[in-house]
C-alpha cells in the first residue's frame, strides 16, 4: 500500500519539494504504477537465467593510458557558481 | 576495568586509491596532487550529460590481484551499480560503484593471531573533494568542490566485525598496504590514498565512524570512539545505532544525522556499462604476475640470509625499499646477519629521527656497507660506526669519505692511549680504588672514561689490556 509518508520519503530522496496536494495526487498514481506493473508478475521466470544489462556484450576495456581532459576554465564554464577555480556547492549536512 | 558488556568488535570498510595512471571512467591524469583545482577533468568524470563511462582495465586487474592475494573468490561475472545520492561531491547524483554483483567476495588476511575475514572486495569511483568554507562539515556556509579527484579507481575492502583491539586494527592495515604496495597496486605517498570507515560495535548497538583518513587518524579516531561507548554504558546508557564523523584536528568524532539507509541509495545496475566477465585464464594470468609478498619474503629472509625471524619481520614490514637495501646489501657484503643488525637498530633509528624513508634518504647500500666493512678492518671502532650511520642518514655524506676527512680512524698507537690511560687513572682514583677493592667492574667504567677521552676512536680490547697492566 502507498501512502503519503511513503510519497514524502521518495520525493525527499529526490530532492523534490511537493505541495500536500501533489503528494495526495502522487499517491494514487504511484498505486496505479505499481498495479500496471504486476502484470510482470504473472511471467514465469522459473528456468530463465536473470538479465542484467538489455546488450550482451561484455568485457568493453579502455588501456590505461592518459588523455587530455579539459582546461579549468572550460570545466568551470557551465557555471556561474564558482571562486578560485572551485565549484561552489551547499553545504552537505 | 574491562567487564563483558564492555567488550568490542571492530569491521572496517577500507578504501584504497589504485594506482593507476588515468581514472576508473575516463582518461584523465590521477596525479592530482599539487594541481589547480578542476584542471584535470573531462566531461565524464564532471557527470556532463551524454558523455559515458569507458573502463580502465588495469584497474580491474589490480582488483583480482589483491582479491587473489586476499584469498578471496572472484565473481565469474561482475557489473557496475550507481549508487543515487546528492551531495555535490558526485556531479552525476550518483556514485559508479558496485553492489549485486562485486568483484570478490569470502577472503581473509592473516595477522600474528589470527585470521581477519575479508566479506567483499568492490570497485568503485572517487567522489570529489570538498572543502568546508566558513565551518566544518555541519556548519560551513557552503562548500568548494574539486573534480580533480573525481573518478580516480578505489578498491573497497570489507573487513568481518573480527577486530577485538585497535593493536589488530594497526597490524591488519599495515600489512594491508605493504601486500597492496608489493602488487604496485597501491602507492602510500599519494594523499588521502586510504580513507577508512569503522565499525564499531558494544553491548549491542552499532557505530559506524566515517571520514578517517591514514593510519595516524584510525588509532585516534578508534580509541575515542571506544572510551566514549564504554563511557555511556558506564552511566547505563545504551549506544545508539547511528553514524559519526571523525575530526582529525580535535580527535574526536561526532553525530551526523545521516538520512540515508542503504536501500535509500536507491541502486540499479550501470547501464552505461557492460558486464565484466572474469574467467579463470585471465585470473591465472595474473596470478603469475603476483610477485612474492610480504610473508613469503620474510620466510625467505630467515632461510636464504639465516636471519633471526624478528629481525626479518622488521625490515621487510618497514617498507618495501628497506627490504630492497637489505637484499642489495647482501649482494655486495657477505655478512647479512651484520646488515641486519645493524639495519634494525641504528639505520631505522636514524631514519625514524629524520623522518624519512630510505628511498628519501640518500642512504645507499655501498655507502652503508662501507661502514660495516671498515669496522671488519678495524679501521674504525663500532662506536665511530654508529655515529656515522647517523650522519650518513642526515647528510648522505659518503662514510669513508668523513672518516678519511675527520681522522676517526681507530688509535692503535700504543704510547698515545697510555698517556690517555695514565689520565684517566689520575682523575679517578675512587674507581681505581674500588677496583683494587675487589670489585672488577670498576674497570668497565674506567675503559668508558678513556674511550670518551679518544672520542670513541680507542680499540676498546687495546685499551683493556693497558688499564689491565697498569692497574696490576
Ligand atoms: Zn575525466
Amino acid at each position: 500500500m502507498i501512502n503519503k509518508e511513503i510519497v514524502r520519503h521518495v520525493a525527499e530522496l529526490a530532492r523534490l519539494k511537493l505541495s500536500e496536494e501533489e503528494i495526495e495526487k502522487y499517491s494514487e498514481q504511484f498505486e496505479h504504477i505499481l498495479e500496471a506493473f504486476k502484470i510482470l508478475d504473472e511471467v514465469d521466470t522459473e528456468d530463465v537465467e536473470p538479465s542484467f544489462h538489455p546488450l550482451e556484450i561484455k568485457n568493453v576495456f579502455r588501456e590505461d593510458e592518459v588523455e587530455s581532459g579539459l582546461s579549468q576554465e572550460k570545466a568551470l564554464l557551465n557555471t556561474k557558481h564558482k571562486e578560485k577555480g572551485y565549484f561552489k556547492g551547499p553545504r552537505i549536512v | 576495568m574491562k567487564n563483558k558488556a564492555e567488550e568490542f568488535v571492530i569491521g572496517l570498510e577500507i578504501h584504497l586509491a589504485l594506482n593507476t595512471k588515468s581514472k576508473l571512467f575516463c582518461g584523465c591524469s590521477t596525479n592530482i596532487s599539487g594541481v589547480e583545482p578542476n584542471s584535470l577533468c573531462c566531461p565524464t568524470c564532471l557527470g556532463l550529460p551524454g558523455s559515458k563511462p569507458r573502463v580502465n582495465k588495469r584497474a580491474i586487474d589490480f582488483g583480482i590481484m589483491v582479491a587473489k592475494a586476499l584469498n578471496c573468490e572472484i565473481n565469474p561475472r561482475m557489473f557496475f551499480s550507481r549508487k543515487s545520492y546528492f551531495y555535490p561531491d558526485m556531479p552525476k547524483n550518483f556514485q559508479i560503484s558496485q553492489y549485486e554483483l562485486p568483484l570478490a567476495k569470502g577472503g581473509y588476511l592473516k595477522i600474528s593471531e589470527k585470521k581477519i575475514g575479508i566479506r567483499r572486495i568492490q570497485i568503485e569511483e572517487d567522489p570529489g573533494r570538498l572543502i568546508h568554507v566558513g565551518g566544518d562539515i555541519t556548519s560551513a556556509e557552503y562548500v568548494l568542490v574539486d573534480y580533480n579527484r573525481s573518478g580516480i579507481p578505489l578498491l573497497e575492502i570489507v573487513t568481518e566485525p573480527d577486530f577485538t583491539s585497535t593493536g589488530e586494527v594497526k597490524e591488519f592495515l599495515s600489512k594491508l598496504s605493504m601486500i597492496l604496495q608489493y602488487l604496485g597496486a597501491y602507492d602510500p605517498k599519494k594523499e588521502a590514498s586510504m580513507r577508512i570507515d569503522a565499525n564499531i560495535s558494544m553491548g549491542g548497538g552499532r557505530v559506524e565512524v566515517k571520514n578517517i583518513t591514514g593510519f595516524k587518524a584510525v588509532e585516534s579516531a578508534l580509541s575515542y570512539e571506544i572510551i566514549r561507548q564504554r563511557n555511556i554504558m558506564r552511566r547505563g546508557g545504551k549506544v545508539v545505532r547511528e553514524t559519526r564523523h571523525f575530526d582529525p584536528v580535535s580527535n574526536t568524532t561526532r553525530s551526523l544525522r545521516a538520512k540515508e539507509m542503504e536501500e535509500d541509495y536507491g541502486f540499479i545496475l550501470d547501464t552505461d556499462l557492460a558486464e565484466v566477465a572474469i574467467d579463470e585464464k585471465w585470473i591465472k594470468d595474473l596470478e603469475n604476475k603476483i610477485p612474492e609478498l610480504p610473508d613469503e619474503r620474510v620466510r625467505r629472509f630467515v632461510e636464504e640470509y639465516k636471519i633471526s625471524e624478528r629481525n626479518a619481520k622488521v625490515i621487510v614490514y618497514t617498507d618495501k625499499a628497506f627490504a630492497d637495501f637489505f637484499e642489495k646489501c647482501c649482494e655486495i657484503y657477505d655478512k647479512p646477519t651484520q646488515v641486519a643488525n645493524w639495519m634494525v637498530t641504528d639505520l631505522l633509528k636514524s631514519l625514524n629521527y629524520n623522518k624519512i624513508s630510505i628511498d628519501e634518504s640518500e642512504v645507499e647500500p655501498e655507502g652503508f656497507v662501507e661502514i660495516l666493512k671498515m669496522i671488519d678492518e678495524g679501521k674504525i671502532s663500532g662506536r665511530i660506526g654508529k655515529e656515522l650511520v647517523k650522519r650518513y642518514v642526515a647528510s648522505g655524506k659518503n662514510p669513508r669519505e668523513i672518516v678519511e676527512e675527520e681522522d676517526l680512524t681507530v688509535l692503535r698507537g700504543r704510547e698515545e692511549l697510555e698517556e690517555v690511560v695514565k689520565k684517566v687513572l689520575k682523575e679517578n682514583k675512587n674507581a681505581v680504588e674500588d677496583y683494587r677493592k675487589g670489585n672488577k667492574k670498576a674497570i668497565e667504567f674506567l675503559i668508558g672514561k678513556a674511550l670518551a677521552k679518544t672520542g670513541g676512536r680507542a680499540d676498546p680490547k687495546l685499551l683493556r689490556e693497558i688499564l689491565l697492566e697498569f692497574l696490576k
